[in-house]
């Protein structure tokens, strides 16, 4: 039990936590230096997912990427160390506060743990992305044309197609090239019902049963120059560590805003 | 010892000196070699952006230009589960349509493209590729309409079984008619490398792996005899690619090919710091300022398209006068074969580096450039036209 004990406070050590944070700096680094050096190697880890990334890209260059799977390492004994030092402060905090009169007080003292709670939260969900979504890449749509969404019979149309072209006179280079597209898209899944509709740009994500569909490009992107057919490129995502990242983000918030009250209360 | 003390007591100190050492220690170079593999002993291959992979004995999975995944399948036998009709493709594949010139002279390069070639974009006098030239005579090859404006009909007659293209608008269309499409270009320009293993791509649809090997064995050493030619020179000239058009300034970046070979025979490549694609957009200033100092430039157009002659260039675009090697360098460009001809990319990269370094090469005669001249020839035509100008 001793040992245990031993173990659990050595994992909660700052310490720790100050080697691994150094260490990830020089890792991140490194890393930075082989990312520049080849964008071809990692750019698919974006949508092969990890565990098929690892096996064909990373296994035949693995000098190239062992930084990142130094990363992963570093990173799980971080998860681990703040997991056990935010768990072993708030063990703490709940045997020495009373809780009759002081709860609100007790609630604001929790808010740099709830942040912890959340970072992790997030991570996890990364870790759930990288290991389970599923991308289906360039996918192309022509106005009134379809593409059904993979593993479903749901088929998505191209209603409409806008682009801005820039019209200002200050940047003369961007004159008549395409500054913002919004395609409207019509998702049907079954004949008679009401589909479902959506504008698709850049940033402009559309959600629809687990899947999310994101622009990656269109075309014509001018309109002087080569004479192109209008059409979108987007990729199509089925990504379950989407809820993760997204409590993880309300949970920060809600520990950010908590922590933001006690500290405006302590300094009044 | 103090120093042996301090490592002992914080190892992370030597795993950080050993990080840096790593990330410093990889520079450039490393793209020269990344991945050189001989595709026959290894499951999975990268390429720039595409990719070959073996999954089975019989199957292997490639990934195109633009992110999408092929399954390759010999001829009559079942293809793996988990892909759609239009990802599966019969292996060898005997009949293809082709949109890019280097798409086709891979083809010639895996010594296919007599018997597989059914569609071309560009018509018959554009083309400079013999095997090209009497096929369309022939009429095995069909011109389909330039790429704005495909005769979809025609295609279908051609029944291809695949579509080799840049354009991404067609595949729907290519979907509905069953055959399958490879994007052969890639967002962001090809590097040296993938420009020499691209023929890796393509090899496994015709099951041509060991031809590709021999034409990346031959473009290897070309570019190891460039090396080895160039790497004592004394003067690195600065050399720039590109040219100022109506209202765009198109030129080739720092990470493509062009960009790399210009390194790598001992110069300076005036646009090293722009990434992107292929005949990327710059600003104008940008251009005049590298163009300031560079002693060559290689332009887009050919002479057929008004690089006759630097007096030629700079009437067309008085803006363009203002660089140096259009008032006392040298200018080149490409003669109508250049871009026909990348199953000799090993002739191509030499020819560069000859125009580079004439030093290194004596009595080179260039097969895929042209110098331009200062002026024009007088011609008896010009000379009547100068004539009834001075009247």
């Amino acid at each position: 039990m001793k040992l245990i004990n031993t173990i659990w406070e050595k994992l909660g050590s700052i310490q720790l936590t100050f080697y691994l944070i150094t260490l990830m700096v020089v890792d991140l680094t490194t890393g930075f230096f082989f990312l520049k050096a080849h964008p071809h190697l990692f750019q698919p880890l974006n949508d092969t997912g990890f565990i098929k990334w690892a096996t064909t890209y990373a296994k035949s260059n693995p000098y190239e990427s062992a930084w990142l799977f130094i990363l992963i390492f570093l990173m799980t004994i971080l998860s681990v160390n703040t997991f056990a030092c935010t768990t072993q402060r708030m063990i703490l905090l709940v045997r020495h506060h009373g809780f009759a009169d002081q709860k609100i007080r007790f609630i604001l003292k929790l808010s740099p743990h709830i942040m912890h709670y959340a970072m992790l939260i997030m991570l996890l969900g990364y870790l759930v992305s990288y290991l389970t979504s599923q991308a289906w890449e360039s996918n192309v749509l022509l106005p009134g044309k379809t593409v059904r969404l993979p593993g479903s019979s749901c088929q998505v149309r191209l209603t409409d197609l806008a682009i801005d072209y820039y019209q200002g006179k200050r940047l003369v280079h961007m004159q008549d090239r395409g500054i913002d597209v919004r395609a409207a898209l019509c998702i049907q899944c079954e004949k008679g019902k009401e589909p479902v509709t959506g504008i698709l740009g850049y940033n402009r994500p559309i959600g629809f049963r687990g899947y999310s569909l994101h622009l990656k490009d269109f075309a014509p992107k001018s309109k002087s120059g080569m004479a192109i057919r209008k059409y979108i490129q987007f990729t199509i995502r089925k990504d379950p560590g989407t809820g993760f990242y997204f409590t993880g983000m309300i949970l920060f918030t809600i520990g950010l805003l908590l922590y933001l009250t006690n500290w405006l209360t302590a300094r009044n | 010892m103090e120093e042996t003390m301090l490592l002992k007591r914080h190892p992370f100190i030597l795993l950080i000196l050993l990080g840096l050492s790593a990330a410093f220690g990889c520079n450039r170079n490393d793209s020269d070699t990344f991945g050189e593999k001989d595709i026959s002993d290894i499951s999975f291959m990268s390429i720039g952006s595409f990719s070959v992979e073996r999954i089975a004995d019989n199957w292997t999975e490639v990934r195109d230009g633009a992110g999408r995944t092929l399954v390759l399948v010999p001829r009559g036998e079942k293809a793996p589960e988990g892909y759609e009709p239009q990802q599966v493709v019969q292996v060898p594949v005997k009949r293809v349509v082709a949109y890019g010139y280097f798409d086709i002279a891979i083809l010639k390069t895996l010594g296919v493209l007599e018997d597989v070639l059914v569609g071309v974009t560009a018509d018959i006098d554009e083309w400079t590729i013999p095997e090209v030239v009497s096929g369309m005579k022939s009429g095995k090859i069909a011109f389909l309409g330039g790429y704005s404006a495909i005769d979809f009909e025609r295609l279908k007659q051609q029944s291809p079984e695949l579509v080799l293209t840049w354009d991404p608008s067609i595949i729907p269309m290519m979907d509905e008619m069953g055959v399958a499409c490879a994007i052969t270009t890639t967002p962001v320009a090809m590097c040296l490398h993938a420009r020499m293993r691209f023929v890796s791509f393509l090899a496994p649809f015709f099951n041509k792996e060991k031809k590709a090997k021999e034409y990346f064995d031959r473009v290897s050493t070309a570019l190891s005899s460039i090396r080895e030619k160039t790497k004592n020179v004394a003067h690195e000239p600065k050399v720039m690619w590109g040219d100022i058009y109506e209202k765009r300034v198109l030129v080739e970046p720092g990470n493509a090919w062009v960009g790399e070979l210009v390194g790598l025979a001992q110069s300076d490549y005036q646009f090293d710091d722009v990434y992107g694609k292929s005949c990327i957009e710059i600003s104008l200033e940008r251009f005049l300022y590298s163009g300031k100092d560079a002693d060559i430039f290689f332009t887009y157009r050919t002479e057929k398209t008004g690089a006759t002659s630097k007096a030629a260039l700079a009437k067309t675009n008085p803006l363009l006068a203002r660089i140096k090697p259009l008032k006392n360098g040298k200018v080149f460009s490409p003669l109508p074969n250049y871009v026909q001809s990348g199953d000799k990319l090993d002739e191509i990269l030499t020819d560069i580096s000859a125009i580079i370094h004439p030093e290194c090469y004596p009595g080179h005669a260039l097969r895929y450039f042209r110098e331009v001249p200062d002026k024009d020839p007088v011609t008896p035509f010009t000379a009547m036209k100068r004539i009834s100008n001075i009247k």
